[in-house]
């Protein structure tokens, strides 16, 4: 009796443990779950759905792609963070969340998520209507400076990126422009096409065909070099050299899962998305909307986030945007 | 194939496109009827499901869903007083009182016919006028789109049924209901009680579901015994005589909804609300009174949402703006299938508008056909006893809520909103005002802020662009017009002009 | 519009619960952010609750005016309110179950809560017996997670209290 109880203990011992090991090797057994933080349609949803297939490839399973927008992705992340760790959950998401904690939204940010990939980052330009009369940052910042608060500013609220590449601007030149929110970089666009805002400095993804097609003109792209895609369009620092010490800044898109899923899992999708980022046909679409591509994980994409986290919470806080201040949670100054 | 015709039949001629937008049609038409399900959701499934086809042979699938989708809306609607769709919205207002007079056979085949109908409208407009279309609707202000809210919003006073104070309550109840959440320009949390849960907000469907579908069921709690209502089934598809008595109301409602579907800051939810208020107040001898299952109640927002279709692709196609949220979820699968929507569009693939044009055109097509057909099936659900439809809708409502962006939260606001809603009803308010006030909020809000942001906060400069700018200045007058026409001193005026 | 209807049962005091309900959302909507400008985020909401609270009074003050209801005691009223407003059978029972379903829907997963709840249902409403309620409760079950799980991909909360794939049975 009692050894038949002790070798079935025994055998479920063994049953837990080969379990346990055998996690990684088996995983996927089922389909994976994936949490976009934005509504359909959006360039994160957009991008969640163009690397999936690729990764499904991979994995040999169905990653069921999800999407629950709502508290600029808070919702989200506190989603993700409630499941298992183990893997079956990855979140699909954008800059967001780092500046959750200093806006009071969330006390979770990409600390608490191991980035699996983080695929690409976009830039920022800024652009203005045809039919405003400057034709550079500087004769913009000289006229704001000129006439306070009169232009209007195409933004996407406080955290977004019109509002982050204000700030920026602004901790480098004083000048004030009165900055009218809209859902989203489209809409935002959208006024500007019609001339209800006059400037909006947005993601290169969300302008460039408008660019093209000679809709709107860039009077700056805020990076520290001209680009191939934009030729003649002078880079920020040219006007403002004191702009570089924020560079390279942009919205960027990744995959997340939680900090404490077991190391094999961890390696496994970080290979599935690596091979899947490489695909021609994902980075055709991603650099036609602007991106670079960045396909890094691990310490590095930790590092980047880092870094992103402290330059932006920092200058909001000093632009006095924020609710919290970033040292609370021990984001170091940049 | 240099040609426009050439794309615009291409769909049509090929075997393989024409069935996959039959296949799409049909899907769409039952994925509107399913409450949860929606035209968004299915398409942005169809993204992945597609990602290595052929980009027609996608499109021609979504192209159709999205047909079918806002169209099958109605049924439930009709038939159950579950819109599925926002867009079905006001359908249910007279739908449904037709479908209690066991009529539901004849409504259900006028809306398909006017749904036709409208989409026609909403194609061709799309195909002649799309660029022209497009450019004025960018000319519309945030001050314009509080104008369109707040003109939408008078329908409460045609929708509070006994009492105007309780419909101005519910329809305030449903503002706050929309206001729930983070605040979109702010990030502020309204109504949130510190919890990340309440943050994310209501979703309207939510609301809907609870406030109609849950709140019904309860009510034929009361009614278990009852035998159902038998629906006469004879004819569906209804006499020339019929449509064409309401073919005015149809147009006019059509071009009401291509263009509020155009905006882009607006969709058929809304073009179905301001056609069925346009209806109200200009029919002067409806078919029966509105609310107690008027044709003209169920012609105006079916034939509006389903022009509001071709209006959604009007700025999509020609300025890569998407008009609805459809459409938003269609511009992302052109950049995944490598093309770029954007005002190039039309000028690089030229045969891309031209076979969505002719895509959506067979999709409206086919939209008749299975919208026709199918039907006595359909009514045979309806018809089945309370004791088991009950439940039903009730597992309906709880998965299709949950489906909506997969919270559990959702399904308890769903549920609360049912048994609130089940004691309004029965206390007389009644909830068209509360969805009304739901979808139309936000946008009143928003639209509000950014109108007085715009002019530094100045109260006075906000009232003198509504009566400078031309089309703010036309609206103002229309608002003006429909608030002086409501009152009784305008009301004996125009009725002593008529007696002289 | 003359011809008023009398009152239900309870109708005067839900009139007054909405004008409670109505001060609460009114109190909250002035918590956002007050008055502190045209444009801030609290505009909206206290505008909404005051309409709400100012017809909420007005439906009072009619309801006092209206025909009342026949009953005068309040026994008799709170007798009326359970036999037309709010039975026990089926209505309480029936809320009560449907809160239930919910409760157990997440911890217990899809199938087996809307299984048991189809089947409860059916078998206390219908009262066409066990054997007809399990059939039609298995059927419904059956296709709606065919069509939202299969079809649609919608991720149906799951049974984790049960790990079927720890036990080793693959899916």
């Amino acid at each position: 009796m009692i050894k038949q109880y002790v070798l079935g203990a025994m055998t479920a011992l063994t049953v837990v443990a080969a379990s346990t090991a055998s996690i990684a090797a088996e995983f996927p057994k089922k389909d994976l779950q994936g949490i976009i933080m934005w509504g359909a349609g959006g360039a994160t949803d957009t991008v969640a759905r163009a690397i999936t297939p690729m990764v499904e490839k991979q994995l040999g399973k169905d990653v069921v792609l999800v999407n629950k927008s709502g508290g600029t992705g808070a919702i989200s992340t506190a989603y993700v963070a409630s499941r298992k760790s183990d893997g079956y959950t990855v979140l699909y998401g954008a800059e967001n969340p780092q500046l959750h904690k200093v806006l009071n939204l969330s006390k979770i940010d990409y600390t608490d998520f191991y980035p699996v990939n983080i695929l690409a980052h976009g830039i920022a330009v800024i652009v203005t209507n045809n039919d405003q009369p400057w034709n550079s940052l500087k004769e913009l910042v000289a006229d704001a400076q000129k006439r306070p608060g009169e232009i209007k500013m195409g933004s996407t609220g406080p955290g977004g990126l019109p509002h982050v590449v204000g700030s920026l601007l602004q901790s480098v030149t004083d000048y004030e422009v009165t900055s009218v929110p809209y859902g989203g970089e489209g809409p935002g666009l959208t006024a500007l096409l019609g001339g209800h805002v006059d400037f909006m400095p947005a993601g290169l993804s969300a302008a460039a065909e408008h660019i093209k097609a000679g809709r709107l003109k860039v009077l700056a792209v805020v990076n520290d070099s001209e680009l191939s895609a934009l030729k003649g369009v002078a880079p920020i620092t040219k006007d403002f050299p004191g702009f570089k010490k924020y560079l390279p800044w942009g919205p960027f898109y990744g995959v997340w899962v939680k900090r404490d899923t077991p190391d094999a899992v961890k390696a496994k999708l970080v290979a599935a998305y690596k091979e899947g980022a490489k695909s021609p046909k994902f980075i055709k679409m991603m650099q036609g909307r602007g991106n670079i591509m960045m396909n890094i994980s691990g310490d590095e994409a930790d590092a980047f986030l880092k870094k992103w986290q402290s330059i932006t919470a920092w200058v909001l806080h000093e632009a006095g945007a924020t609710k919290s201040s970033p040292a609370d949670f021990g984001i170091s100054k940049p | 194939m240099e040609n426009p015709i050439s794309y615009f039949f291409m769909s049509w001629s090929d075997p393989y496109l024409l069935l996959m937008t039959a296949a799409g049609t049909f899907a769409g038409v039952y994925v509107g009827a399913i409450p949860g399900l929606s035209v968004t959701m299915a398409v942005s499934i169809l993204i992945s499901f597609t990602f290595s086809w052929d980009t027609n042979e996608a499109l021609a699938l979504m192209v159709g869903v999205y047909m079918g989708g806002v169209y099958g809306g109605s049924r439930t609607a009709i038939l159950l007083n579950i819109p599925c769709a926002p867009s079905a919205i006001a359908t249910a207002i007279d739908g449904y009182p037709l479908a209690k007079r066991g009529e539901a056979g004849t409504a259900i085949g006028v809306a398909t016919v006017m749904s036709f109908i409208g989409g026609l409208v909403g194609i061709l407009v799309l195909a002649v006028a799309a660029p022209l279309v497009s450019e004025f609707a960018l000319m519309f202000a945030p001050r314009d789109y509080l104008l369109l809210a707040v003109i939408g919003i008078l329908l409460v006073g045609s929708l509070s049924g006994e009492s105007l104070a309780k419909g101005v309550f519910a329809g305030a109840l449903g503002v706050i209901i929309g206001m729930v959440g983070l605040d979109p320009l702010t990030a502020e949390g309204r109504f949130t009680f510190d919890s990340i849960t309440m943050m994310g907000g209501i979703h309207y469907v939510t609301a809907m579901i609870g406030f109609f579908g849950v709140a019904e069921a309860l009510a034929q709690l009361h009614h278990l015994e009852t035998p159902a209502i038998k629906q006469k089934l004879e004819r569906i598809t209804p006499k020339w005589s019929v449509v064409k008595r309401y073919i005015p109301l149809s147009i006019r409602t059509s071009f009401i909804g291509v263009f509020i579907g155009a905006l882009p800051g607006t969709g058929g939810d809304i073009a179905a609300l301001m056609a069925y208020d346009h209806a109200k107040r200009s029919v002067k001898d409806p078919s029966r009174k509105f609310g107690e299952g008027a044709m003209e109640g169920l012609v105006a927002p079916e034939s509006a949402n389903n022009a509001a279709v071709g209006g959604a692709y009007i700025p999509m196609l020609t300025l890569g703006i998407p008009g609805d949220a459809v459409t938003a979820v269609f511009i992302g699968a052109l950049y995944i299938h490598g093309l770029n929507p954007g005002p190039m569009l039309m000028i690089e693939t030229p045969h891309l508008f031209w076979f969505t044009v002719g895509a959506l055109m067979l999709a409206n097509v086919f939209m008749l056909i299975f919208g026709l057909t199918g039907v006595r099936l359909f009514i045979k659900l309806v018809e089945c006893p309370r004791a088991i439809l009950v439940p039903l809708i009730l597992i309906l409502s709880v998965v299709g809520t949950y489906a909506i962006q997969n919270n559990v939260v959702d399904v308890y606001w769903m549920l609360g909103f049912g048994i609130f809603g089940y004691f309004l009803k029965i206390y007389g308010y009644q909830v068209g005002p509360v969805i009304l006030g739901v979808i139309l909020g936000p946008l009143m809000d928003v639209s509000y802020r950014r109108a007085i942001i715009s002019t530094r906060e100045s109260f006075g400069d906000f009232m003198l662009e509504m009566v400078t700018n031309p089309i703010s200045a036309l609206l103002s007058a229309a608002l003006v017009f429909l608030v002086v026409s409501q009152t009784p001193m305008y009301k004996r005026w125009t009725n002593k002009r008529r007696s002289v | 519009m003359n011809e008023q209807r009398r009152l239900r049962p309870g109708e005067a005091t839900f009139g007054y619960m909405l004008l409670i309900f109505s001060l609460f959302l009114l109190y909250n909507a002035f918590a956002i952010s007050g008055f502190s400008s045209l444009s801030s985020p609290g505009v909206f909401p206290l505008v909404a609750a005051s309409a709400m609270v100012v017809s909420a009074l007005t439906i009072i003050l009619k309801n006092r005016t209206a025909p009342q209801g026949e009953a005068t005691t309040f026994s008799h009223r709170l007798r009326l309110f359970h036999s037309q407003i709010l039975p026990l059978k089926p209505m309480v029972i029936y809320i009560a179950m449907v809160i239930g379903f919910m409760m157990v829907l997440e911890p217990f997963g899809f199938i087996p809560s809307a299984l048991i709840f189809l089947f409860v249902s059916f078998w206390y409403l219908y009262a066409k017996g066990a054997v007809f309620a399990l059939v039609l409760s298995i059927g419904s079950v059956a296709i709606v997670y065919a069509l939202f799980r299969l079809v649609f991909k919608v991720v149906l909360p799951e049974m984790e209290w049960l790990d079927l794939e720890a036990l080793g049975w693959e899916g």
